[in-house]
């Protein structure tokens, strides 16, 4: 009803275009005034459209896998899935492993699985181990520390742990009050291929909205951290661990090249590299962004933390025993 | 953002990144491996967007399924009721204009001032001898690896040649600079190496190519050496499509 007196009040291919335009004419003489000589500003722009840019392919892929589960896949299929989450979350987590992609991809796959019906605690492990333990990762991770290796096997043990563990707490202690279920808004009725393009249009503008939210923090954290305060503290024993541990949450580098980033701070233990090989690909802005996007706010503001800790401390153990 | 402007909206941000991935300036923020996955994500992109178009804004059904739905309405948490998506799908909005209208340029000098002239210790201490022959042409940071942790064992009496951009020293002299991506930007490295006996002066993040040979670091721990480069020629260049390496 609203919608077609919406459509009768204003035109808005029309709108649209007059916006565009106006942008075209007034946005780089603000830009180029803003940014003049600030060279702190370009090359916060550089970075902030890299991440958008390295995320965008990531993120299509997972809001099409995400449609084609809200679509095709026969309610049989989910109804078969094993619902206890003593079977149910490692069976998820290690299912991760044949997701090819990175963080942004697991997210509306996450959040297309819980509409279908999946258990939460089951798609939780599944979020948190497919950014981590799928071959590609442990193939790049392979060849970024080909002295070290069992870091592929300390890298697949500690993540998945990490999944597993989260998806069991999240079992016994969590409420459902704490997470929007995400709907199936455009199932059921609907022809599959209709069904199909809504789905993945409605979650790419969702998720690539919040997707330049966690972009745009990345970018000004990767421009306002000064480099200098990391390579101090890499001698530190407990500290530089933990350092780097906020800094993979900070600088939200993608899974698929943050083993080359460990590989390069030199100076730091092999374990402290390690819980910064566990906690990006499960913790880090632009996840936590997509995180509220998909299941609220209220829940990215637990799980995250949670996460952060449990990763921390599974890469640390992993650490110990096998580096 | 309602069911009429999402497939121009959605069209218009495929068309931004199709033609990113096709023209070269995606080399600007990632590697050249990502080329494929981009144009791909991009077209399909494109087609939803102008199919959504279509079927929603030019030519909607008279009732409108996402009403008819049974169950779905109650169930929505009121902010995409009919198809609606919400508001934060503008936002993606941003980069597309910035990609459009003002593309960054890729890192330069800033960035190449926020990390030291050190180099990590590379995986493997073994280097490869070089091609033999009249002049080299060189990676940066292949040159800076073979410079301090090869001590220059395979670059003494050798003509290389590196490309880079300019990066002027504070108590005077320069730097030839140049990063290297793992996947984007937001991971970049960039590798400096100090250009000795080039009375030329250049602009900031001018692109310069030096030929020359290797002469040894004041410092011999490796890991605190900064590697050098005896310049004969150093003359400027037009920047090479991708400017990372």
């Amino acid at each position: 009803m609203s919608e077609v007196t919406g459509r009768l009040r204003r035109p808005p291919a029309l709108t649209f275009v007059m916006g565009a335009i106006l942008a075209a004419l007034v946005g780089p003489n603000a830009y180029y005034l803003l940014s003049g000589s600030s060279h702190a500003l370009q090359t916060w722009s550089t970075i902030f459209i890299a991440v958008v840019v390295q995320a965008f392919p990531f993120l299509v892929l997972g809001v099409v896998l995400s449609g084609l589960i809200a679509a095709f896949v026969p309610d049989s299929v989910f109804a078969r899935l094993p619902r206890h989450p003593a079977i149910a979350v490692p069976a998820a987590g290690l299912a991760g492993a044949i997701l090819p992609g990175c963080e942004c991809a697991s997210v509306p796959v996450a959040g297309g699985l819980v509409a279908r019906g999946v258990t939460v605690p089951a798609a939780l492990a599944f979020l948190l181990s497919a950014p981590a333990i799928n071959p590609v990762v442990l193939v790049s991770t392979a060849v970024a520390f080909p002295q070290v290796p069992n870091m592929v096997l300390a890298r697949f043990a500690a993540s998945l742990g990490t999944a597993v563990v989260v998806g069991w707490l999240w079992a016994r202690f969590g409420r459902p009050g704490w997470l929007r279920i995400p709907q199936r808004r455009f199932g059921g009725t609907r022809p599959g291929t209709e069904a199909f393009r809504l789905t993945v249009q409605h979650d790419l503008l969702h998720a690539g909205g919040f997707l330049v939210v966690g972009a745009a923090m990345a970018a000004t954290l990767n421009v306002a951290v000064p480099p200098g305060w990391i390579t101090a503290v890499a001698g530190i024993p407990v500290v530089s661990a933990l350092v780097l541990a906020v800094l993979a949450v900070l600088l939200a580098v993608c899974s698929e090249a943050d083993a080359f980033v460990a590989a390069s701070l030199a100076g730091f233990p092999m374990t402290a590299r390690l819980i910064f090989l566990v906690v990006g690909p499960v913790v880090d802005l632009k996840l936590i962004a997509l995180q509220s996007a998909t299941f609220g706010r209220a829940f990215a503001t637990r799980f995250a933390p949670m996460v952060f800790v449990v990763a921390v401390v599974a890469a640390a153990v992993t650490g110990t025993v096998l580096l | 953002m309602s069911r009429e402007v999402q497939g121009v909206f959605v069209a218009v941000a495929g068309v931004i990144m199709l033609r990113l991935a096709l023209f070269g300036e995606y080399l600007n923020y990632v590697k050249p491996s990502l080329q494929p996955y981009l144009v791909a994500a991009s077209l399909g992109v494109t087609v939803l967007g102008l199919a959504s178009f279509l079927l929603d804004a030019v030519f909607p059904r008279q009732a409108d399924p996402g009403q008819a739905d049974p169950g779905q309405a109650g169930a929505d948490d009121g902010h995409d009721h009919g198809g609606r998506a919400p508001w934060s799908g503008w936002l993606f909005g941003i980069p597309m204009a910035v990609i459009l209208l003002v593309p960054p340029p890729p890192l330069g000098s800033y960035a190449a001032n926020r990390t030291g002239a050190t180099v990590p210790r590379p995986a493997s201490l073994r280097f490869a001898p070089l091609r033999s022959g009249g002049i080299v042409a060189l990676l940066v940071r292949d040159y800076a690896a073979r410079a301090t942790w090869d001590q220059g064992r395979t670059l003494s009496g050798r003509t290389v040649r590196l490309s880079g951009f300019a990066v002027p020293q504070a108590g005077g002299g320069w730097y030839l600079a140049r990063a290297t991506l793992t996947c984007c930007a937001a991971d970049a490295r960039t590798v400096k190496v100090e250009v000795d006996g080039s009375r030329s002066s250049f602009a900031t993040d001018a692109w310069v190519t030096v030929t020359g040979s290797w002469t040894a670091s004041a410092e011999r721990d490796p890991a605190r050496a900064v590697p050098r480069i005896h310049a004969a020629t150093a003359t400027l260049t037009s920047r090479p499509e991708n400017p990372y390496e």
